[in-house]
């Protein structure tokens, strides 16, 4: 039953991922998708799991990947703004629909 | 609601790869395999509760390692100017 609760946060943040992936159009908005909702269904998936298949020894390698991934995920998330801010990728995009749209409707 | 959630992840997998496909910078493709690496070491693990098989376990840790060095180097190399330095 709680297993089944966390199933289905997982696929509310799953999808929110996908539409916000190609809902933002600069980088480093794709980035903070990349790194929060993800890192959500992740949890939340394993969480579940590890309800689902009660107090084991495999639980607790369930829970060192979740470790791992918890340490690593905002570790690549940071090299990958980071790569991008060096080379060059504007912070602020000048022509960025999902941000100027007000301006627009104002004008 | 275990195969849906397999169901849902194949999914997002086959739209994010089209995301991987056709984006014009380099680091959104990076940022796209990055979600498509943490998206298979979920695949796995829920194969391996379906079919009550926990090597599966094992194979999901050895993803997530090579996909974390793989973003981790890649980035890397392109931080110092990539090849045309």
């Amino acid at each position: 039953m709680i297993s089944n609760f966390f199933l289905i946060i997982s696929w509310v943040f799953l999808i929110f991922g996908v539409i916000g992936l190609f809902r933002f159009q600069s980088i480093y908005l794709k980035i903070l998708v990349a790194a929060k909702i993800d890192t959500v269904a992740f949890f939340s998936i394993i969480l579940a799991l590890v309800f689902r298949i009660g107090l084991q020894w495999e639980t607790l390698k369930l829970l060192v990947i979740l470790l791992f991934f918890l340490i690593t995920n905002p570790l690549n998330s940071q090299f990958i703004g980071r790569s991008a801010l060096i080379n060059g990728i504007p912070l602020k995009a000048k022509e960025n629909p999902s941000t100027d749209y007000r301006a627009e409707k104002e004008s | 609601m275990i195969d849906f959630t397999i169901f849902l992840l194949l999914l997002a997998i086959g739209v994010i790869s089209i995301k991987f496909i056709f984006s014009p910078t380099i680091w959104e493709r990076i940022l796209a395999l990055n979600l498509i690496s943490g998206k298979t070491v979920l695949l796995l693990l829920l194969i391996g509760l379906q079919r009550d098989n926990f090597f599966f376990l094992d194979i999901a840790l050895t993803f997530s390692i090579v996909g974390f060095l793989a973003v981790t180097l890649i980035t890397r190399f392109l931080m110092e100017g990539g090849r045309q330095k």
